[in-house]
């Protein structure tokens, strides 16, 4: 998030039709958009699709985005409508049952070991509430501090400390000795 | 009971000599734990940078693409409307012409030519009349000569 240019400057010059400042927009909003996603979805795979549409349909509404500033927010706001549309359609298609509890194989996975890791987070993550699981994949997965989470997901940074604490809580709780910690991160 | 089979009191080395005391000290242990990160790294959707540029470069491309498409519909949309008001600008024309074409009627603008300049010298008519022994055709004529305006009141 911490990019030379302003998401003003960048989206300035994307509506221009400038290649580079899209490019640098979805550098800086990919992983942002697919947690975001992964938080609505429960599945990696499709909410790494969702977040591709969400650009695609982001980057045409450009002009639409009043406060350039604060584009995260606008566009997380985009990848969360898509998402809950998303998983709308397979509600529909009677395919969501067990989204989040029967994950679907991660190509990218190393082993077996790191994907059954994965498939017990996703697990836990469905236990928790769409807001907290957002939190805690910006701030524990993404590295975004409590004021970025703040203004991104327009709550106050209280309350994102708060989601953030509820979730690592219940994420401990629901895997046990399973949950793997990291090092600590003083801001 | 032997001294050695006693236990020692060491309730003054007591960490804990009040309940809540051990309760504060139980929380703060727990939120010590819970300021830990949770290590999300099995979620990671880009495990190599490689593949994270992949998407962007992919993305990025759809993303001008899409927007390229956006403004040539646009373009594209513009010129669709200029024909039908062009064509709709040059019907009003034509109609807004087409009445000041009848009111320019070559019998019309030979009549009006006639009555001006009859009237524009009335003497120059009356002279001619006498010069070729015609007579007016009608009363009409000569009071147009003498001044139309006042036909009127001259009968």
């Amino acid at each position: 998030m911490a990019d030379s240019d302003s998401n003003k400057a960048l989206v300035a010059r994307a509506r221009l039709g400038d290649p580079a400042a899209l490019e640098a927009l979805v550098r800086r909003h990919l992983r942002a958009a697919c947690a975001v996603a992964l938080a609505v979805l429960g599945s990696p795979a499709d909410a790494e699709d969702v977040a591709q549409d969400s650009f695609v349909v982001a980057f045409e509404r450009l002009e639409t985005c009043r406060d350039p500033e604060r584009f995260a927010g606008w566009f997380l706001q985009i990848v969360r409508n898509r998402a809950l549309n998303a998983k709308a359609q397979q509600k529909l298609r009677g395919q969501a049952a067990g989204a989040l509890a029967e994950p679907e194989p991660h190509l990218d996975a190393p082993d077996a070991g790191r994907a059954g890791l994965r498939d017990r987070l996703l697990k836990g993550l469905s236990e928790i509430s769409a807001t907290q699981r957002e939190v805690v994949l910006l701030h524990d997965l993404e590295g975004w501090t409590h004021g970025e989470i703040a203004r991104a997901l327009e709550i106050s940074e209280v309350m994102s400390r708060q989601h953030l604490f509820t979730a690592r809580r219940a994420l401990r709780t629901l895997l046990g000795d399973e949950a793997p910690s990291a090092e600590v991160r003083h801001e | 009971m032997s001294d050695d089979e006693k236990k020692v009191d060491l309730s003054a080395l007591e960490p804990f000599p009040e309940a809540a005391r051990f309760e504060q000290a139980v929380s703060a242990i727990t939120a010590r734990v819970l300021e830990k990160k949770v290590d999300l790294s099995a979620l990671e959707p880009f495990p190599s940078p490689a593949r994270f540029e992949q998407a962007v470069g992919a993305i990025a491309a759809r993303a001008m693409a899409a927007r390229r498409r956006k403004r040539e519909t646009v373009s594209e949309q513009l010129s669709a409307w200029a024909r039908p008001a062009l064509a709709l600008a040059a019907g009003v024309a034509l109609i807004a012409w087409v009445p000041s074409l009848w009111s320019r009627s070559p019998s019309s603008t030979a009549v009006s030519s006639s009555a001006s300049q009859q009237s524009a010298d009335p003497a120059a008519t009356l002279m001619g009349w006498a010069a070729k022994d015609a007579l007016p055709t009608d009363t009409t004529e000569v009071l147009t000569t003498l001044g139309g305006s006042h036909g009127g009141t001259a009968r």
